[in-house]
């Protein structure tokens, strides 16, 4: 069945079985890669999948249930699994959207001439790719990870009200993995990123990149333990933020999983930060002009110098609270409605790097952080392997390594005091620059 | 799918010079009940459905998959994966269907019980943690369970096909005062029906989670700096998985990305550490009646006695670096082509007791139980949060202590366990790779390792 049959079958049927209220989220992603290993293809991989997902609402209670057999039979079995769940839930009174006005912005999420890309071509660049990096620098041991590819997703919305809308994307990534050895020290590096403009892409870039994150990290010392000023480089500022971005959510506040709860319109953080939700930033795999739920998106100021002026709303989190969704629904078919930022965006100040490492006599500069099972965003708690490298007097000692950062992401974000003047050139959905912090545990 | 289509496909890979074909095919119905502040907040169910086809050649894979099962969706896919071959004129042997190695009982089916069972059992737990303390602000508790059919098909004339029924409870408690907020979990998880979820003591579970919570809440922070650590039995288990475990995996080692490359029959451990990974125990979370190529699963011996005897192996990486395949090729789904991964790993029990480690740690740690963590398999690299740590202080455990990270290296740290207890426990866990997320156990009895960088506050 074509998926926009699929979705008008399940919202007929949902009707049909008693639902007063639905909505259904259908998705389709095709993708074609291959990894490269010693100049030979080691893995590709083709692949197309597809599937419906659909909310029902019965006596204002909510059910979800999802297929990847998009066959009538499946899709009355999966609606009538949903209407099923309604037994069992709570009440939510809300009301799905009547109509839904897209604002007329281009995101540039497609990308046809990328779709050309072959795999023959992706081999060719995956050779190249690996051969520059493995000649790049005599320390290189190992490029173990090397891989391209390209992916097409499509994705529609539908409710009961006839609110109807869809999105269409593609990309093309690259991306490697050096591993560089000298006097018993390993150390990995990784480049990877979406390339829209093939024109632009160049394999030795990439190569080069890579193993120079590997390369700078070798002849690690050790530094003392103790409170040190760190820049979070912006390679790593975005994942610091994304591992407590749940924190804003409206819906986190409400179930005692966020320490931002009634904590609207309150200084919170440096009067250096602001943080926003920016949703229709072209190119940037974040953009979209509707949510999961069927409202139109738009841009928000959630940290505004340093005072918190909203969470984000879905519509059922904003139902608790009756008031209107902010357009932050999260979905895809085999899921239940979440909530998220579309692109989470720090804005640019206008200190450069050389300024920030000048800010203190000593200080780190961090630019791997590894794992985050230390960190919680219910409670901000962050303690966090690290590397990175020793500044004194604005220059590079050495590289660091084996250490920890320890402290709390809410004290943190207090004592932001210098923010970057650019961005990682990695294509993300967060767009965060350096950021210098006053002071952190650091133990080694 | 029916034998004929599949031949089709099989003898088209074969055709265009694959020395390899399989094929996989999933229908997996997996249903959850999610309990939260006071109510079910979430019901869902839902059908995954789909067909992995891999033309092997040599140690090359191609690999593609669908949720279409027509026949023409499928030869067309086998056509494209077939883009690099060379024509061939290899035959594919007969098929006859098989069944997969029974490595479960199954009482109660879920698919049967359905979702309104779960009920009781959810507020059970949620009733048991909230009545601990009027400080535990929120829980969380849901039950999920799984049913996957699989059917095999190669081109050496396999045709099996299997059943795997899997049950997972979870109860996460939040605790929280003047603004502070601790969270803990309990999940465990069996390859059993609902018979599982009948067996558990819920009310200690949630108990135990709400107590976990209210400890660390008030706990104080440990100065971080390197110390002997004594590690707590049951999920600590998950430090050797992540990084011992992973880079003992073929799909490491034939990438030369692993610290473990060419040190099979070395000695990579201390003499007291004994480390296997099991597919075979009986209703446990990780086990296989046979993985995800069709092959039985098996007791793997990886270290004994401190040297390193095996790795664990799928066919491409057994026949690659030529070594027997030990049945652990694993996937999440259809969506994914299989890899070596382990299913149930755990170190042996030991003789050390307890007492005794602890007595010969003068200033040190006590992770009691730790949370997640990560490892960089290429350069051993790890990073694991504690979830509950005590400090040690003279040979007797003093204090809670939270923000405790343990960072290091895991070929570093194996010749460093130098005591093992007898205390072995397996707990249940969900470990993400290259295909993907699959349930595996880890285990091990409480153990002491000599030195460790602990993170924490200056």
């Amino acid at each position: 069945m074509k998926l926009e049959d699929a979705l008008s079958f399940a919202l007929d049927t949902a009707k049909q079985q008693g639902a007063q209220a639905a909505d259904v989220w259908v998705g389709e992603n095709t993708s074609e890669g291959l990894e490269v290993f010693e100049q030979k293809v080691k893995n590709v991989e083709l692949s197309t999948s597809r599937g419906l997902g659909i909310r029902v609402f019965h006596g204002e209670r909510p059910g979800y249930a999802f297929t990847e057999k998009l066959s009538i039979e499946s899709i009355k079995q999966t609606v009538s699994d949903a209407l099923s769940h309604t037994q069992l839930t709570a009440p939510l009174p809300l009301e799905l959207p009547a109509k839904l006005n897209l604002e007329p912005i281009n995101l540039n999420l497609e990308h046809p001439v990328l779709l050309n890309i072959d795999l023959d071509t992706m081999k060719n660049h995956g050779f190249e790719m690996e051969a520059q990096a493995r000649q790049a620098h005599q320390s290189v041991e190992n490029v173990p990870y090397t891989a391209l590819g390209k992916s097409k997703s499509q994705a529609l919305f539908g409710n009961h009200q006839g609110v109807f809308a869809q999105k269409k994307a593609n990309d093309f990534y690259a991306g490697l993995g050096v591993v560089a050895h000298a006097e018993g020290i390993k150390k990995m590096g990784y480049y990877s990123n979406q390339i829209t403009n093939l024109a632009q892409f160049s394999p030795s870039l990439y190569a080069h990149r890579a193993v120079a994150r590997a390369v700078e990290m070798l002849g690690p010392k050790p530094v003392p333990s103790g409170k040190y000023p760190i820049i979070l480089s912006n390679r790593v500022s975005p994942a610091f933020f994304s591992m407590y971005s749940s924190a804003f959510f409206a819906e986190a506040a409400q179930k005692g999983q966020s320490r931002l709860a009634g904590k609207t319109g309150q200084i919170l953080a440096s009067t250096l930060l602001t943080l926003s939700c920016e949703p229709h930033l072209p190119n940037h795999p974040g953009s979209r002009l509707f949510d999961g739920e069927g409202v139109a998106t738009q841009a928000l100021k959630v940290i505004h110098e340093g005072r918190l002026e909203t969470l984000l709303y879905n519509l059922e989190s904003a139902s608790r609270e009756k008031r209107s969704s902010t357009g932050h629904a999260s979905r895809g078919y085999s899921g239940q409605v979440g909530t998220s930022f579309s692109n989470l965006v720090v804005p640019l100040d206008s200190k450069n790097l050389t300024q920030l490492k000048s800010s203190h006599n000593r200080c780190l500069y961090i630019t791997s952080l590894e794992g985050s099972s230390g960190c919680s965003a219910v409670s901000g708690e962050l303690s966090i392997g690290a590397q990175g490298f020793l500044i004194e007097n604005g220059e590079m000692v050495h590289p660091v390594d084996r250490i920890t950062l320890s402290g709390n992401f809410f004290e943190l974000i207090q004592k932001i005091e210098g923010i970057g003047d650019a961005y990682s050139d990695q294509m993300s959905s967060v767009r965060v620059p350096d950021i210098l912090i006053s002071s952190i545990d650091v133990a080694s | 799918m029916n034998p004929s289509l599949a031949e089709k496909i099989i003898d088209l890979g074969l055709g265009a010079g694959a020395d390899f074909v399989d094929i996989f095919e999933e229908e997996t119905r997996e249903a959850s009940v999610l309990f939260k502040d006071n109510k079910v907040e979430s019901a869902k169910a839902g059908t995954d459905y789909g067909i992995g086809i891999r033309l092997v050649y040599g140690a090359s894979v191609v690999y593609g998959f669908t949720s279409d099962e027509s026949e023409a969706a499928l030869i067309q896919l086998t056509q494209a994966l077939a883009y690099q071959g060379q024509v061939g004129n290899i035959s594919a042997l007969p098929l006859s269907l098989t069944q997969a190695p029974v490595i479960q009982s199954v009482k109660i089916d879920p698919r049967t019980s359905g979702q309104g069972a779960k009920l009781d059992w959810l507020r059970r737990a949620n009733t048991a943690a909230r009545s601990y303390s009027p400080l535990i602000g929120q829980v969380m508790v849901s039950a999920v369970d799984s049913v996957s059919q699989i059917h095999i098909l190669n081109s050496e004339g396999l045709n099996l096909s299997d059943i795997r029924t899997r049950c997972r409870f979870s109860v996460q408690v939040t605790a929280q005062d003047q603004g502070q907020l601790f969270v803990a979990r309990e999940a465990p998880g069996a390859l059993q029906g609902h018979e599982f979820f009948e067996s558990l003591n819920i009310e200690q579970l949630s108990t135990d989670a709400a107590q976990r919570a209210l400890l660390m809440l008030h706990a104080g922070y440990i100065e971080g700096k390197k110390m002997p650590v004594v590690m707590g039995n049951g999920f600590g288990g998950v430090i050797f998985h992540e990084a011992c475990g992973h880079p003992l995996e073929t799909e490491a080692i034939r990438r030369k990305a692993s610290p473990f490359v060419g040190k099979l029959g070395e000695a990579i451990a201390h003499e007291k550490v004994t480390a296997l990974d099991d597919g075979t125990l009986f209703n446990v979370w990780g086990s296989l009646g046979v993985d995800d190529e069709g092959t039985p699963t098996q007791k793997t011996v990886l270290i004994e006695r401190g040297k390193l005897l095996n790795y664990l192996s799928d066919r491409v990486g057994a026949k690659e670096l030529g070594l027997p395949q030990t049945g652990s090729a694993r996937r999440e789904s259809y969506k994914y082509a299989p890899v070596s991964r382990m299913r149930n790993t755990y170190i042996a029990a030991g003789t050390d007791a307890l007492t005794d480690m602890l007595a010969s740690v003068d200033q040190g740690l006590y992770a009691k139980k730790l949370g997640g963590g990560s490892v960089n398999p290429a350069t051993g690299e790890f990073n694991f949060a504690v979830e509950e740590g005590y400090a040690i202080r003279s040979g007797k455990i003093a204090h809670p202590v939270r923000g405790a990270t343990l960072i290091g290296k895991g070929h570093e740290i194996l010749p460093l366990i130098s005591m093992v207890g007898p205390d072995l426990e397996l707990a249940a866990g969900m470990c993400g790779a290259s295909s993907g997320m699959v349930p595996t156990t880890v285990g091990q009895p409480s153990l002491k390792v000599d030195s460790i960088l602990v993170g924490g506050r200056a």
